[in-house]
């Protein structure tokens, strides 16, 4: 699992993950995930068009996310998902936080809506 | 098509990684379908982390094994240990509507291999546990 990070916009936190949030993978980047995703009102934008695969324990590391990131009132998209991974967050109640197409209208999306989360 | 896989997994993590890729490419070779794929790839890691997470007081090596088959437009997958008595269908489901502040962290592995399979079994035979998934490979 590869952690990538970028600002857009100076304030979008673009989180890419690429490869499998298995156990192995998940132990990998949680830290610096959870990290990128406090502050005050932090904007993020985890992208898993290349993550092939999310385990439970991968599914845990999104949910503590997004709750880090909405105790600190800020919003959060899980962007680009494949139909498998989709279908998995879908199943574990995080089909709100799906956000598909480009990432700058990701991060747009975000600026327009804070409370997206 | 009728074409079968298995493999013995330790019950130690260090196991684990070698197993997952052992599988994928097994799935990759025979094109098994994504979703099939993604519920095998599931079912090894949730229920072989169960296993040595909560299905052993000892320290003693134990041997989870793993049986995959594509048969008659069916993938069906077994996962079968020695461990504690557990019957994954009797855990309780999580809601996954609660606002996302009271939402718990676990309980999502399980929950995720009954949604995906289209047909889950258990049974507690000769001291072991056996999980059966079913899956359609082209709905």
């Amino acid at each position: 699992m590869q952690l990538s990070f970028a600002e857009i916009d100076g304030n979008v936190r673009h989180l890419k993950l690429a490869g499998n949030l298995d156990i192995a993978g998940t132990l990998a980047v949680e830290t610096k995930v959870l990290a990128h995703c406090g502050g005050e009102q932090p904007r993020v934008l985890i992208d898993l068009a290349e993550t092939r695969f999310v385990s439970s324990l991968g599914l845990r590391l999104l949910l503590q996310s997004i709750k880090t990131v909405a105790a600190r009132s800020g919003s959060i998209s899980l962007l680009n998902p494949s139909i498998p991974v989709a279908g998995a967050l879908e199943i574990a109640g995080l089909a709100a936080y799906i956000f598909r197409g480009a990432e700058t209208a990701a991060a747009a999306a975000l600026k327009s809506n804070p409370s997206v989360s | 098509m009728n074409t079968g896989y298995s493999c013995d997994v330790a019950n130690n993590f260090d196991a684990l990684p070698a197993a997952m890729a052992g599988l994928s490419r097994w799935l990759e070779e025979q094109s098994v379908a994504p979703a099939a794929s993604y519920l095998a790839s599931l079912a090894l890691e949730e229920l072989v982390t169960n296993c040595i997470k909560y299905g052993y007081d000892d320290t003693a090596a134990h041997v989870i094994q793993i049986h995959l088959q594509l048969a008659g437009g069916e993938m069906i997958m077994t996962v079968e240990d020695d461990g504690h008595p557990f019957n994954p269908l009797e855990q309780a489901e999580p809601d996954t509507n609660l606002p996302i502040e009271e939402r718990p962290i676990g309980g999502l592995g399980i929950h995720m291999l009954r949604k995906m399979s289209d047909r889950m079994e258990y049974v507690r035979e000769n001291g072991k546990n056996r999980v059966t998934l079913h899956k359609i490979l082209n709905p």
